[in-house]
């Protein structure tokens, strides 16, 4: 008899949480990680200096509103996981001094708004309730329940006046229902953003649902206090008090596949561990289907689309400071909030500025445009000593360098000059951040990114591009979008399966039903009462 | 949490706070562990600070744990501990292109954390060592078959036990009334320079003991060496005390420490600094964190941070007699400091001497100016002016060669340490200025033996200064990474002071188990196992080491 009842392969987010379900119900499971931390993208690390907790990854946290695992799992209540949903979420400071903000209040939002265009801020007003009605009815649902096929979910929405809109939005492009709606300059720039910050095209239709989604939580981040690897931390904690194990370190060489089924896996010193119920992958189809599982034991349809899951053309060059002043904005001297915001969107004051930059990204080269920063420690102390603070400018970013390929990444001096270069730009917008008063700092490249995680190749952040050949029903494919695959008790479970990329726990939630539906396990958990509602009106 | 209570509750989650943990939870104790900072470890830690994807140890590296009781007992392996004890285990390359390759005496099985002595490993050294002088290779040689035959199970009796009690002698003590065997008593009145010139004839044996005993010890040429330090000291050069890599990072040790805790039904909390142990008619009772929340401990506390911490806030001075207060207060804490950092590299350094002697790229090296006198004399009196030495004596390890897990296929992580002063001396930004210079400085002579260490093969670089290593963790003063020095004052029966050696505190059941303890630090797990010895003897815990059937 096997010692544990399932392997999970990766303890990022997803592998974690399905674990920490599985777990809770009484099966005994074990996650293997090959990094020497666990967590995944939610890292927090002391790359600068002591005391100074860099999210190295996840830092804005998107679902935290609508993600069952924190009611489920009693995240806060048991293990402390707090957030802070800051008022001031998303800034955009202007080089004139003034600045657009978005309030997690929405009258603030549309105040702010006003003073460029009266009419924008009507029409945000009307546009974030219509979303926001998007959100808690279909797409919130719709995250934490199994993905249908195109043709049924297409059906099932033409069926409603909410779906049909929904189905409209998206055929549509993110510049083209942003400009239909919004006519100031400023405001089209940082909503813009705002939809297209995580690498979803600016001229990409077919995955218009996520227009509403973004712009819906570009004023519902929060931030994880004490960094997001608390998170990571105490999601273990549920898995070691329920009969678990996590291991760091682990290299596996292959899923064991014995009469078609996943057994177990084998690690690269021969060590063969056994899965007596099922094996989860929260690793990325090439890793999980070509290297792991072997093209031998796979039918042809599903090697064929695991051969041809394509990685994301942007990525991030990431710097992180460590700060020995807080950082002051100009245009705070018209809006002092201007110093208390969670995002800043700095540089993009016109959609041109974001779209060039794309383009140029695109191109594999490189431009003083602009990008997002933030200074998490001004809103949660607990990460940086007193009176210093925590900085991090996360612009888009090719991998592969027009000039000299990803491998250019690795040019000390390179990094460095690009660095400077995004300070400069910073420097316009909060100019006592100089050079004085950065103790230290820490860069992270596209290539930093494929090294530091193995399934995040090309600097994939969401574990493979949003395409509409790999999105719902398609992520990864046809077979395993609903997280069981064609080999026997084999599952996915990771960002590059339904619901998708980002820390939204969407993935490792549908898988953990699916597995505990499979072996006919009691679920301890609920179904979302926003689901339920779903399912009433017939949306999902 | 305010209704939280444990058996046992232990204050920081330092390598010695968790072993403890570790052993109070297998004995059914309802064990609680509370650490300042955001992750557990204190000195395990590892960061990818270079840049992501290479692994580095902002602390300790160089890792005994596979063979101490510690790792045997807890089952440390099952939770995923492995370390890599290479062949190459250790040596010195010196600037005129002399080399010494120090070999293990020991295989370890880093499984079983069992050594097994290997002849050929001294046969070795002695042909290394005879080519700068024979008298040296001799001189080794018979310190070596002591150290077999007379001094190691010694040195293991007394750092496995609690210290011996006034009047009584430790078992390594005896080793100085035997003329034969025995220890030259004048080594313990000496310093640490004067040893070397003693035992050793060459400038190579005196630079490599004197800088080999800096790493190991935190002792500088003008300290005199405590006894159990001597003999580890001598033990570097003879092969006696074998190093490890831990695979995948030293905070490894942590995560296992913590998953056999977990295991064993205890929990712990980060990010929770406790402020005071709560004491009632002299008894400890519990703790109350920085936040105010009060903890109840139903039968004893385990202080893993400094003696300082511990007696002037844990505690509070009005406990505890002025002698004690005064003592603690005086407690030097200003060798250890070091400038400890690593490179992200496209290749290993490639060192000339390796054409002649591939063996010379060993785990731990040292790259040294064959000078002696510069040393023994100016080494120290310029690091403490100026915070790094004009001629570097760099340390480096070359971890990817043995651990390739700590870097990106093809690149490679290698780690230095040079010797600095206490990070009083300088402001954080004259720090964060002296260690651009210090980079400058330490590729320009790394270049001296490996003429690829240039600016273009590196892909980050990070450095810690002592400055730094006191605000990763509180309980490292001053940058002091044993958290007080280990000289011949403040070790043994006498560390950290003569009325604290025993791991208790004046507080009844709050106890002590941290390297400011007798045994001294290092990663070994020795104050965590010791403090348990006291703990089973009074609370009637299980006598572990009876049950392994072994004398200590």
């Amino acid at each position: 008899m096997a010692k544990w009842d399932g392997i999970i392969i990766g303890a990022g987010p997803n592998g974690l949480v399905t674990g920490a379900y599985l777990a809770k119900a009484g099966l005994k499971v074990l996650l293997l990680e090959r990094r020497f931390e666990l967590g995944g993208g939610l890292c927090t690390e002391q790359v600068t200096l002591p005391g100074f907790l860099h999210n190295t990854h996840c830092i804005y946290h998107s679902m935290v509103d609508y993600a069952p695992i924190f009611d489920d799992l009693e995240l806060e209540e048991r293990y402390k996981v707090k957030f802070i949903h800051p008022p001031l979420v998303m800034a955009m400071p202007l080089s004139n001094g003034r600045s657009l903000g978005l309030y997690s209040d929405l009258d603030r939002t549309c105040q702010s708004i006003a003073e460029f265009s009266k009419k924008d801020a009507d029409t945000y007003r009307e546009v974030y309730h219509r979303y926001d009605n998007y959100m808690r009815r279909f797409i919130g649902p719709a995250t934490y329940s199994p993905a249908m096929a195109p043709i049924d979910q297409v059906a099932k929405l033409e069926a409603s006046d909410i779906g049909r809109e929904i189905n409209e939005l998206t055929e549509r492009a993110p510049k083209e229902v942003i400009d239909e709606l919004f006519e100031n300059e400023h405001v089209r720039a940082l909503l813009l953003y705002a939809v297209c910050m995580w690498g979803l095209e600016y001229d990409q239709t077919g995955l218009g649902f996520l227009i509403p989604l973004y712009l819906n939580r570009a004023s519902n981040y929060r931030l994880c206090v004490g960094g997001s690897h608390f998170l990571a931390s105490a999601l273990s904690k549920v898995i070691y008090e329920n009969g678990g194990m996590v291991l760091t370190n682990q290299f596996i060489k292959r899923i064991v596949i014995d009469n078609g089924a996943a057994k177990g896996v084998e690690l690269d010193d021969g060590t063969i561990i056994e899965a007596d119920k099922f094996v989860a992958s929260s690793l990325d189809p090439k890793q999980t289907f070509l290297d792991l599982v072997g093209e031998e034991n796979l039918d042809a349809e599903l090697a064929f689309d695991a051969k041809r899951w394509q990685w994301e053309q942007e990525s991030l060059f990431d710097l992180h400071l460590a700060l020995d002043v807080v950082p002051q904005f100009t245009a705070a001297s018209s809006d002092a909030m201007m110093n208390q915001a969670f995002i800043y969107v700095v540089g993009y004051e016109t959609e041109d500025d974001f779209v060039n930059h794309w383009e140029a990204v695109k191109r594999g080269e490189l431009l003083q445009a602009g990008f997002n920063c933030s200074f998490p420690s001004v809103l949660d102390p607990k990460e940086a000593p007193p009176g210093m603070h925590t900085g991090l400018i996360s612009e888009l970013a090719p991998y592969r360098l027009k000039d000299g390929g990803p491998e250019r990444w690795y040019d000390y001096r390179f990094k460095q000059e690009h660095a400077r270069q995004c300070l400069d730009t910073l420097r316009r917008y909060a100019p006592n951040i100089t050079d004085e008063n950065i103790l230290e700092s820490y860069i992270c490249t596209p290539l930093d990114i494929e090294n530091k995680f193995l399934d995040m190749k090309e600097g994939s952040i969401k574990q493979g591009a949003y395409l509409t050949l790999q999105m719902g029903y398609f992520r990864p494919n046809q077979y395993c979008s609903n997280h069981r695959t064609p080999i026997g008790e084999l599952y996915v479970c990771g960002a590059s399966s339904y619901s998708g990329g980002t820390v939204i726990y969407g993935p490792c939630y549908l898988a953990a039903n699916a597995i505990a539906e499979d072996l006919g396990i009691q679920k301890w958990w609920r179904e979302p009462a926003m689901v339920t509602k779903a399912k009433q009106e017939n949306l999902l | 949490m305010s209704d939280a209570s444990y058996d046992a509750i232990v204050i920081g989650g330092g390598h010695n706070g968790l072993v403890v943990a570790c052993y109070l939870a297998m004995n059914g104790m309802k064990v609680g562990v509370f650490e300042e900072k955001w992750e557990l470890g204190g000195g395990v830690c590892s960061e990818e600070y270079t840049a992501p994807g290479f692994i580095s140890d902002p602390c300790s590296t160089s890792i005994r744990f596979a063979y101490q009781p510690p790792f045997r007992d807890l089952n440390l392996a099952e939770y995923g501990l492995r370390f890599v004890f290479p062949w190459r285990n250790g040596g010195i390359i010196f600037d005129n292109e002399d080399y010494i390759v120090s070999y293990p005496a020991y295989s370890v099985d880093a499984k079983a954390g069992e050594m097994t002595y290997i002849p050929e490993g001294m046969e070795k050294s002695y042909k290394e060592i005879a080519k700068c002088s024979e008298r040296d290779a001799e001189t080794a040689l018979t310190l070596h078959e002591r150290f077999e035959k007379h001094w190691k199970e010694r040195a293991n009796l007394s750092r496995l036990n609690p210290p011996p009690l006034p009047g009584e002698k430790d078992p390594l003590e005896e080793l100085l009334d035997d003329p034969v065997n025995g220890i030259d008593p004048r080594h313990l009145l000496a310093n640490v320079g004067q040893v070397a010139y003693d035992l050793f004839e060459s400038d190579q044996m005196r630079v490599y003991f004197m800088r080999s005993t800096a790493s190991a010890t935190n002792n500088f040429p003008s300290n005199v060496m405590p006894l159990l330090c001597y003999v580890f000291s001598v033990s570097q050069l003879i092969g006696g005390s074998p190093t490890a890599v831990t695979v995948g990072g030293t905070h490894t040790i942590a995560h296992a420490l913590q998953r056999c805790l977990c295991s064993h039904g205890g929990e712990f909390w980060v990010l929770s600094p406790v402020d005071k142990v709560l004491i009632e008619n002299g008894t400890a009772k519990g703790i109350r964190l920085v936040d105010g929340t009060e903890i109840e401990a139903k039968k004893l506390v385990v202080s893993n941070i400094d003696t300082h911490q511990t007696i002037f806030r844990l505690i509070g001075g009005d406990y505890v007699s002025e002698e004690i207060r005064h003592k603690v207060n005086a407690l030097d804490v200003s060798r250890g400091c070091i400038l400890w950092g690593s490179f992200a590299l496209h290749e290993a350094p490639k060192y000339k001497v390796e054409a002649v002697e591939p063996d010379t790229l060993t785990l731990r090296s040292y790259l040294c100016p064959n000078d002696a006198y510069y040393a023994r004399y100016k080494y120290q009196a310029e690091i403490f002016s100026h915070g790094f030495p004009s001629k570097l004596y760099i340390h480096p390890y070359h971890h990817s060669t043995f651990d390739p897990a700590r870097s990106p296929r093809g690149k490679y992580e290698v780690q230095f340490e040079e010797y600095s002063c206490p990070a009083s001396f300088f402001t954080l930004k004259e720090w964060l200025r002296l260690k651009r210079e210090f980079i400058e400085e330490l590729l320009k002579q790394w270049q001296m033996y490996a003429p690829n260490m240039t600016w273009d093969n590196v892909i980050g670089v990070h450095v810690n200064t002592p400055y730094e290593i006191q605000m990763r963790n509180s309980a490292m003063r001053d940058g002091c990474i044993p958290h007080i020095t280990w000289d011949a004052p403040q070790a043994g029966r006498n560390r950290p002071i003569p009325e604290l050696s025993r791991y208790k505190t004046p507080i009844k059941n709050l106890y002590m188990a941290s390297g400011s303890c007798h045994t001294y630090g290092t990663v070994t797990g020795d104050p965590g196992y010791n403090c348990y010895k006291i703990l089973a003897q009074d609370f009637g815990l299980e006598k572990v080491w009876e049950k392994a059937g072994r004398p200590y």
